[in-house]
Order: C-alpha cells, then structure tokens, then sequence
C-alpha cells in the first residue's frame, strides 16, 4: 500500500524538474522525507533524504539532461523502511547502494522520453507560427500525462526488480559484510557535510571578496 | 596574462559559464570581445552584475582587443576569453593573435544554422570559417562544462581534416 | 501601461510552465510563448498577426527558471510598447531578451542552485537534529524557505519588469547578489561543521567526526565524484570488517 502511494507521490512530484518551475519537490530530501513518512519510519527517510542531497547537491532541479536524484531517495525509502519495528542500518546502507544502478538508468528513460516528445513540440510550434496556442497547451498536457506515466511505470520497474534483489540479498547481509555496511551507513553523513564543505568552498572561490572587505 | 581558456559561446556570460567553468579554471577576469555587446550598455552592466565577487568583466570591441591580447595587457592574472562566434575568433586571428586550443561551448539555434550537437550549431560559412581555422592550426575542442567528455571536431563535423 | 492585471497574473502562473515542452534546438521557446500569448492575444486580436509575433519569438530562448518572471515581464513590457506606438524596433525586443537572458540565468544559477539550495538543506539538516524534531515540518520548512526568493524574485521580477521594461536592470544592480552569496556560503559551511560535530557525539568523539568531513572534503577537492566517494566507502568499509576476521 505504501509503495502504491509512494509511486504515485514520485510520479506527481517527478513533473516539478520536468514541467512546473522547480519548487524542489523532486528532491531527495522530500522524497526520501516523504517516503519514511508513507513507510512509518520517517527519521530515517529523512536521514537518507539529507545523505542523498548532500551527494548530489550540484544537480539542479531543471534543465534536460540531469538525472532524477530524487528517485534514489524514494527507492531506497520504499525498499528499507517498511513494517514496524527498528529499521536496520545495514537495509539502509544497502538499499541505497542497490537504488543508485536504477537511478542512472532512469536517467536514460528520462532521455528517451524527451527525445520522443519532439513531435509535440514541432506540433506546437506550426501551430504558434500559425497563431494557434491549442496545439501547444494539447503538446504541454500530454507530455506531462506521459512523463507521470513514465515515472509510474520506472517506479513499479526498479521496484520490482530492485525490491527483489533487496530481499534477497538483505539476508545473506551478515558478519564482516554487515558490519562494513553499517559502518559506511555511520561514516556516510560526514561524507555529506564533506560534500556541502566543498560545495559552499567553491563559492567563495579565491577569496577576492573577503580581502576586499579587509581591505587588502 | 595567462589566458586559461579561450571559449566561444553565443550566449557569452551565462550559467554554464559562470557555474561551471569559472570555479575551475578560478579566472580573476572575463574579457568579452563582441562589436555588438561593447556597444549595449545593457548588456555590459548584466554581465558585471552575474559575475561572482572578485571577477572582473571587461567587454571590449575587436580594434580595442587586439592590441592588448597582442601584448599581454593584465598583468599575472588568469584571464577567460570569452568571445560570441567563429567570425570574431576569426577576426583576431587574422590580425594575427594566436590561439593554441578552443573551447567550442555554445553556438545556439538560429536561423541559417543546423545542429550536429545538443549545443552547437554551425551555418555553411561558419563551416567554412572552421575549416580555415583548423588548417591554420588552431585545435578546437568542444565541451559545455568542465566535466563532460570532449568530442573531437571531426566526429562531429564529417570531412574536417 | 495597459495590460489588466488579469493579464499579469495570467502570465505569472504560466511562467511557472516554462519547460513544459522543452526541445534540444530552442530550449524553453514552447513554454515562454505560452507564458507571453495572453500578451498577444490582447494586443494582437487577429490570427495573423498573432502568428507573425509569435513566428518573431519562437527562436532559441534559454534562462533560468526563476528568472524567467523578470524577462517575461521585459518583454511583455516592451511588446505592448511596441503595439502602442511608442516603443522600441521588433529588433530591439529580442536583442533585450538575449542580453538579459545569459546573464540572468548566471545569476539564478550561482544564487538559486549554488548557493540558497544547499543552504535551506543545511540549515533544515541542524534544525531537525536539534529543534524540529518532526520530519513532516522539516520538509514543509525546506520546500517553503526555499520557494521565498523563488516567488518573490518571479512575481516582484514580473511586475517591475512590465513596468519599467529594460530600466529594471540597474535597479537589479543594486541588490547585490553576488555580495551576498560568499556569506551564505561561509554561513553553510558553519552548519555543515555543526552538523557533523553533532552527528559525532553519538558513537565517535566529535574531533575524530570533523576528521573524517575534512578527510572527504579532500577527497572531493581531489576530484573524485560523491557518489564514487560513497561507494568507496561502503567497499573499503566491508573489505575492512572482513580483513579483521582475518586476523
């Protein structure tokens, strides 16, 4: 029941990098925030929502070719966090590994559906040059009917196969293999203050701006 | 002057530029030669303005640069030279500024052009113009962002060199 | 100035759909001529010359999203100039429109994604560690202190745009963006510290935790892609258990 939601919670949010100016809803941070909320543990959805952002925060939400960071998130939610009872930090650890294959090929499914949307978009434009706007708002409806689709149908995928490859391999989890993925999933947050460290680093750039202000 | 890149891109400062390019290669200062963006005030106070602290823009016409990239004008600063198409790349390199390698960034659609990549297209005599210059010895290599994987001219380009 | 504010807020809410249908040749041209043709359909009743405006504005048109308010309203500005009588050449409008665009997505890119994006994640990280104990608002705090700016730049920009068409850039001038982003930027870095220092009291001592963030910050500084960090980590994390049974 919670995937179903969370499916369609990941479809409806995917269209704000896709179509709807970016309000970060298809963040990792929602997402992954969102599904520890559906699943009923939400601490630890959100504690993979900030890991995942940190890693990827130098993906901006808009634009054609980046890919979908926010579904990690939800994935790896979806996959670790169900039922009551603690959440193990080596599920974690491991669905978030077995989330990021399907991410990246998630991303070609993204390509591969902005490529086909050209004859919607060379519709629109005859009808523009013809002064027409019915073609492109008919171009912009329809693709984002098909992106949702698309999203659905990616998330039922990777689940799926993902969610069956996590229940198998989540019990063979054991001895030095657990204990390494514990201490990855203990390790990985400072890797994500590490990430925002170089990323904020980069903005001040050569330090022009405070020697300035020091007068130097 | 250390010029460490040398980019040709239609929409001169923009995000790529600034995002992307410009923490790598920490350039102090962005010289703009275009004809038409020294003449457009607009256009000039934008860029200023887009810039992050601590980088200098300065926009100049093709007479004004070319003595100063001649003689090596800035000093021991990093410089990113910016320039809007192939016809003022050619421009400087006919009145005899050397280049040793090109950043092809961004040559967008517009009328008269086709595009062999997701951000470049080239007309006919811009073709011709490539031609020239290749021969002449300038190496172009074409990638928007400091991160992507540069693809040779000539793949994109059939029949160059 | 004859545009009803109808109109005004008719483009404000489609400028929210300016990557709509997004094409590799023209970028955002579909979106932003959704966003302008309640314009021309005030200004332009007949089909046709709707058409020769729109043919005029549908070349390559690339900038930020947030931005896009800003220049929308530019250029809705100056069109009804235009059709008024007292304005600018045809030209003229899409010269402003490209000057403005490359400069204004700069901006939006080093100020929106760069800089207050990852600030509002480190901010909302320390706070749901300390005071909103509560993941719901955490969320709600993120997506809403994020999306401030966001609609004040898009809807403040769209009406000082359309109203003072190009003249809105020496007022942008004045908000010294770029002035601002180091101290965001120094403020982030605070936090992100903050943050790891309080991740560590748990099971390790807070100097071996700010450790461990400078040692992948280096990392990083070397070049390696995160995600490659984090699998590194999970690799050497589990070769290094299973070494230990070894002995």
């Amino acid at each position: 029941m919670s995937t179903a939601l969370m499916a369609l919670v990941y479809g409806l949010f995917s269209l704000d990098h896709f179509a709807v100016g970016p309000f970060l809803l298809s963040r990792p941070l929602v997402m992954g925030g969102v599904a520890g909320l559906l699943c009923g543990h939400p601490a630890e959805g959100l504690a993979l929502g900030f890991f995942a952002e940190c890693l990827w925060i130098m993906i901006p939400p808009a634009g054609g070719g980046h890919w979908d960071v926010g579904f990690v998130a939800a994935l790896a939610g979806v996959w670790s966090l169900p039922g009551s009872g603690p959440v193990e930090k080596k599920a974690l650890a491991l669905a978030f590994l077995l989330a990021i294959p399907f991410a990246v090929l998630g991303r070609q499914a993204d390509q591969w559906v902005r490529r086909n949307m050209r004859v919607l978009s060379l519709r629109a434009l005859a009808g523009i040059e013809h002064g027409l706007v019915g073609p492109l708002r008919y171009g912009m409806g329809f693709a984002a009917v098909v992106w949702v689709l698309k999203s659905l149908v990616l998330f039922f995928l990777a689940d799926s196969l993902g969610g069956a490859l996590f229940e198998e391999l989540l019990p063979r989890v054991t001895g030095p293999w657990q204990e390494g993925l514990e201490q990855a999933w203990a390790l990985w947050p400072f890797l994500g203050a590490g990430a925002l460290l170089h990323h904020f680093s980069k903005r001040i750039g050569n330090g022009a701006w405070w020697r300035s202000e020091i007068g130097l | 002057m250390a010029i460490v890149l040398v980019r040709i891109d239609d929409r001169l400062i923009h995000g790529q530029v600034v995002g992307g390019w410009l923490p790598v290669i920490q350039a102090e200062r962005v010289v703009v030669v275009s004809d038409r963006a020294a003449g457009d005030a607009l256009q000039t106070g934008l860029m200023r303005m887009a810039v992050p602290d601590g980088v200098t823009v300065d926009v100049l016409t093709l007479a004004q640069a070319v003595p100063s990239l001649k003689t090596g004008a800035w000093g021991a600063q990093r410089v990113l030279l910016l320039l809007p198409g192939l016809q003022e790349l050619a421009a400087l390199v006919d009145a005899g500024v050397a280049f040793a390698q090109v950043n092809l960034g961004g040559l967008h659609d517009a009328p008269g052009r086709s595009m062999v990549a997701a951000h470049l297209a080239f007309s006919g005599d811009e073709r011709a113009l490539l031609v020239r210059l290749v021969k002449g010895g300038v190496r172009f290599e074409t990638r928007p962002l400091p991160g992507d994987v540069p693809v040779p001219l000539n793949e994109l380009i059939p029949g160059l060199k | 100035m004859t545009l009803p504010r109808r109109d005004l807020v008719r483009i404000f809410f489609r400028s929210f759909l300016i990557q709509g249908l997004w094409t590799v040749q023209r970028v955002q041209n579909l979106g932003y001529l959704y966003s302008l043709w309640p314009v021309f359909r005030r200004l332009y009743p007949k089909r046709e010359d709707r058409a020769y405006v729109g043919r005029f504005h549908a070349g390559y048109f690339s900038t930020h999203p947030y931005a896009s308010g800003i220049l929308i309203g530019v250029v809705a500005g100056l069109e009804t100039d235009l059709a008024e009588g007292r304005g600018p050449k045809r030209d003229a409008i899409l010269t402003a429109r490209s000057a403005m665009s490359g400069p204004l997505s700069a901006l939006g890119e080093s100020f929106f994604w760069g800089t207050w994006l990852p600030f509002c994640a480190v901010f909302c990280w320390v706070l749901n560690g300390s005071a909103i104990r509560s993941t719901g608002w955490t969320i709600v705090l993120f997506v809403g202190l994020f999306n401030l700016p966001h609609l004040w730049v898009r809807s403040v920009g769209l009406w000082l745009g359309y109203r003072w068409k190009t003249e809105v850039v020496p007022h942008l001038v004045l908000f010294r963006v770029q002035k601002m982003l180091p101290y965001l930027a120094v403020g982030g870095m605070a936090l992100a510290v903050w943050q790891a220092a309080s991740i560590a009291s748990g099971e390790m001592t807070v100097v071996q935790g700010l450790l461990w963030t400078v040692f992948f910050w280096g990392t990083l500084r070397l070049g390696v892609r995160p995600s490659f960090v984090a699998l590194a980590v999970a690799g050497l994390s589990m070769a290094f258990a299973w070494g230990k049974t070894l002995l």
